[in-house]
């Protein structure tokens, strides 16, 4: 359904007037580089990673919010990357993206119920403003705000975090797309919020037939929803396979860091911690070889100069030179 | 005792009324004990900790009790609370780059709060303390000399912990200390954290609405609820044996990383407005074993094995 | 949510506005508005003469008949200073919204579509903005002569870069939120982002910028007119009945000169006045915080 090839998105780095003038080549943040994954219909594929990793920025790019320095992305067999600007504004019914921060995400001006509408005005679905209110309203509904007449008219600062979350999901899911990124979704809620709303995610996704890219920090919500996991550190992939596979034996050395850095709530369960020392390099001046090996407590000589490849180990693939 | 707090309330004033934020609260601190303090956004938790160091707004009203070593903090003058705040009680934000002065260097930062409270410190001494101190924080004692935002998030973290250490408080608060940092240096911070405290033999409060970071760490556990402490038990208690429907829930509605517990639960509805609490238990409008009395009146904190704890379904049992 | 009544509407904007510190300002500020707008409408049923007719004898000091007196011409003071706000405001309003008109679309889309365009725009109106801008409307009024139209465009052009500044600045940073992201992965036009979500969101700023403009902009007419550079005598005008009161300060007939200023002064305060308290009432998010 979706086929990510080659994907890299280089951000040019500003350079002072001095640099200019001295002649300092344009350095990149290599944000997302070079990776590949699928994901077939009806899967949810978790894309887990630290702030930097290039998670967000992968997002993105396969909904063309932001356009990729190179790479292909299909869709259904439709190269995203190639629709004129006039084709992708009509195609992005069919993919769409919830976000992280819902207040930011909605238009303070707008009535929620307007916001959602919206949508429907864009790509001509319903045939006029009665029957699209009805939509809204059943989506609403849908969405767990009932009685939704009393949500329609209300500005996105009178909701709740949890409130505002729905909307935006509403707004996502009205145009009945068949993928949806979501980005940290749930991340900016609380505990019990967090979890009304991963299984609304979860009912949502069966009932509208959805294939979903989630992404997030916390590897522990993953195993509710997602299929498969893709790893990413530093605009790489280190690590994909099945979602009881990561948790059961993760064989990279950062997953097995991620896995454990997951807070337990049983007190008896000191776990042994298997911590990285420091933190994530500069994206600017990324380590030579593997990007993790300062922080990897295998490394060996190898990982300081080349770079391992993603290859097949144990149904599925890593990059590490361990495998 | 180190610090108790008897009878708590905190108000503070919107343009709509009164917020509850805290009401009621009664909470110990031994010597050495590390206790956690559990709660979703909203539920006073931070106001509780903003309180006990008095940094609120003015207007802010508090009623009842706080005590620090015996000696009462509330309706104490300004420019006594101000010898209080970082000698006596440190505090540890969420947010290490707004609390950090940045246009000061480390070490000027570290002179500048040794000296408000230690006024005759040369600046000698200050940076001898300030080495050692960053030391144990794990930052080389070189890096005094750089700004906070040439600094990871991870690291001005540390400094923020050193600086509150630095002045060998007797209670450390620590409000979401790891919150907006990365799953990784969350995990390092919190072992540094642990590691202080053991050594320092701190007393902290760990405010957090990550049952699992405290769980890790405390060991006595206060969940929040709506304003008001709904349990209170050792750390082992409360996670094996939670008394309270609120906590028995927040349990289970945790993601572990247990791939055989695939049953997501979660606590419908949302904590009420604390404007205008539910005259009974606040947890009565979600609460799924909720009984008449639930919504009319307040229910008491009784004593059941080790658990203080909120609750009407437990009146029977002692009073 | 229930229908409100709208009486219970006003109450609750009535006790926003007064719940802050602003509020009386902006109450004030208001009044002020009201009074100089009626005066200017209604001011052939208040004035008690004909501004323009020698009704007494000259510099009649303030008396039962006359009672901020009568100028050199024994035309009455009272009367020009009611008919003068008609001028003013009028010149005023028509002034801001040849500015606003020129300036809001220009901010927008300069804002907006950014690149070289927005460059060549920023740099233009900049060099405009960096005159001072009484100097700058003399220099146009002088060119373009008398006449109401005439008046109100050499005060537009001091004040359009300040709505395209203004816009192009606010525009440039809303761009950048997630909300115009979200209408963008909604499949929005440019258009539509533009007027949907970019527009209400700058919208705040407009009007507050308005109302300071109006206070400014009666200020340099007034100045204008001052100096001779404005509406042809004999149409009261409260800039020109200054200039001329102020000649005959000294034979004692201070009223020409006092009556005239105050009304420009008040008209100001109260126009700063409104604006500032409107600059927090209209922003529901600053509303909310509080």
């Amino acid at each position: 359904m979706i086929r990510v090839e080659g994907l890299k998105k280089y951000f040019p780095v500003k350079r002072t007037v001095g640099e200019v003038l001295l002649r300092v080549p344009q350095r990149f943040v290599k944000a997302v580089d070079g990776i590949d994954f699928t994901i077939s219909k009806g899967e949810t594929f978790g894309l887990v990673g630290e702030s930097g990793s290039g998670k967000t920025t992968t997002g993105r790019l396969i909904l063309r919010l932001i356009e990729p320095t190179s790479g292909k992305i299909f869709f259904e067999d439709i190269d995203v990357t190639k629709l004129s600007k006039e084709e992708l504004r009509k195609f992005r019914k069919n993919m769409q993206i919830i976000f992280q921060d819902p207040m930011a995400a909605l238009n303070p001006y707008m009535k929620v119920g307007e916001a959602i509408k919206h949508g429907l005005e864009i790509h001509n679905i319903g045939k006029n403003t009665q029957e699209r209110k009805m939509l809204v309203m059943k989506m609403l509904e849908r969405v767990n705000l009932s009685p939704p007449d009393d949500f329609y008219n209300r500005y996105p600062h009178e909701l709740s975090g949890g409130q505002r979350q729905r909307i935006v999901i509403a707004r996502a899911l009205i145009l009945r797309p068949k993928f949806v990124v979501a980005d940290e979704a749930i991340a900016m809620l609380d505990v019990s919020v967090r979890s009304q709303l991963l299984k609304l995610l979860i009912d949502l996704k069966r009932e509208f037939d959805l294939t979903f890219l989630f992404i997030t920090h916390d590897l522990a919500t993953t195993k509710y929803i997602c299929n498969k996991i893709g790893v990413m550190y530093l605009g790489k992939i280190v690590e994909i396979a099945e979602f009881r596979e990561i948790y059961n034996e993760p064989l990279h050395p950062y997953t097995k860091a991620l896995i454990s850095a997951v807070p337990e709530p049983d007190p008896k369960k000191k776990k042994k911690k298997l911590i990285p020392e420091g933190e994530v390099p500069n994206p600017i001046n990324p380590p030579s070889g593997c990007k993790f090996h300062p922080r990897c407590p295998f490394a060996m000589d190898i990982c300081k100069e080349v770079e391992p490849e993603l290859k097949s180990v144990k149904n599925r693939k890593v990059a590490c030179h361990l495998y | 005792m180190i610090f108790e707090a008897k009878d708590l309330k905190i108000y503070y004033k919107t343009k709509r009324g009164f917020v509850k934020a805290v009401d009621n609260i009664n909470l110990t601190v031994e010597k050495g004990q590390t206790v956690g303090l559990v709660g979703e956004s909203g539920c006073g938790k931070s106001t509780f900790g903003q309180g006990i160091l008095r940094i609120l707004p003015p207007s802010t009203f508090y009623g009842g009790s706080m005590k620090i070593e015996n000696q009462e903090i509330l309706g104490l003058p300004e420019n006594s609370m101000r010898k209080i705040r970082g000698k006596k009680i440190g505090m540890i934000f969420q947010d290490p780059m707004t609390s950090l002065n940045p246009v000061m260097k480390i070490e000027k930062l570290f002179f500048e709060t040794l000296k408000t409270h230690e006024p005759e410190i040369t600046e000698e001494e200050a940076r001898d303390r300030t080495a050692k101190v960053l030391e144990k924080v794990g930052i080389e004692p070189e890096r005094m000399r750089e700004y906070s935002f040439q600094f990871s998030g991870g690291m001005r973290q540390r400094v923020m912990i050193a600086l509150t250490l630095v002045l060998n408080p007797i209670l450390v608060i620590a409000d979401e200390p790891t919150t907006s940092l990365d799953v990784i240096v969350q995990a390092q911070i919190m072992s540094l954290l642990n590691e202080l405290r053991k050594e320092y033999d701190m007393s902290m409060i760990l405010i957090t609405h990550d049952l699992g970071v405290v769980a890790e760490m405390a060991d006595k556990i206060c969940v929040m609820y709506a304003g008001h402490i709904v349990e209170e038990a050792l750390s082992e208690d409360l996670y094996y044996n939670p008394k309270h429907p609120y906590t028995k829930l927040l349990i289970k509605s945790i993601p572990n990383t247990n791939i055989n517990d695939l049953d997501l639960k979660y606590i419908p509805g949302s904590p009420p407005d604390l404007l205008k609490p539910p005259i009974g238990c606040r947890f009565a409008p979600r609460c799924p074993y909720k009984k008449e009395i639930c919504e009319t009146n307040e229910p008491p904190v009784v004593k059941v094995d080790n658990t203080n704890v909120k609750c009407w379904l437990y009146s029977g049992v002692e009073q | 949510m229930r229908k409100k009544f709208i009486s219970e509407r006003l109450g609750e904007l009535i006790s926003d506005l007064f719940g802050t510190g602003t509020g009386w300002l902006t109450f004030i500020g208001a009044m002020i508005l009201i009074f100089y707008i009626i005066l200017a409408i209604f001011s052939p049923q208040i004035a008690p003469y004909d501004p323009t007719e020698r009704v007494g004898r000259s510099l009649t000091a303030p008396n039962e008949e006359f009672i901020f007196g009568t100028d050199n011409l024994g035309r009455d003071v009272l009367s020009r200073v009611i008919y003068g706000a008609r001028i003013a405001l009028l010149i005023a309003f028509i002034a801001v919204a040849i500015a606003a008109g020129v300036g809001v679309p220009l901010g927008l889309i300069s804002g907006f579509v950014g690149g070289p365009l927005d460059r060549i725009l920023t740099l233009v109106m900049d060099a405009i903005y960096s005159f001072p801008g009484l100097i700058l409307a003399i220099a146009i009024a002088a060119v373009l002569g008398p006449g109401v139209i005439n008046i109100a465009v050499s005060i537009a052009v001091v004040y359009t870069p300040t709505y395209f500044r203004v816009i192009r600045n606010q525009v440039a940073s809303v761009k950048n939120e997630l909300y115009v992201e979200a209408a963008k992965a909604l499949g929005a036009k440019n258009s539509e982002i533009l007027m949907k979500y970019i527009f209400p969101n700058v919208l705040p700023s407009i009007v507050v910028v308005l109302s300071m403009n109006l206070a400014d902009a009666i200020m340099i007419e007034a100045g204008l007119s001052f100096l001779g550079l404005g509406i042809a005598p004999p149409t009261p005008d409260w800039g020109f009945d200054l200039s001329n009161g102020q000649r005959f300060v000294l034979s004692k007939a201070w009223w020409g000169l006092l009556f005239p200023g105050i009304a420009i002064i008040t008209v100001v305060l109260g126009f700063s006045m409104f604006s500032e308290g409107l600059n927090e009432l209209i922003n529901p998010t600053i509303r909310e915080r509080r």
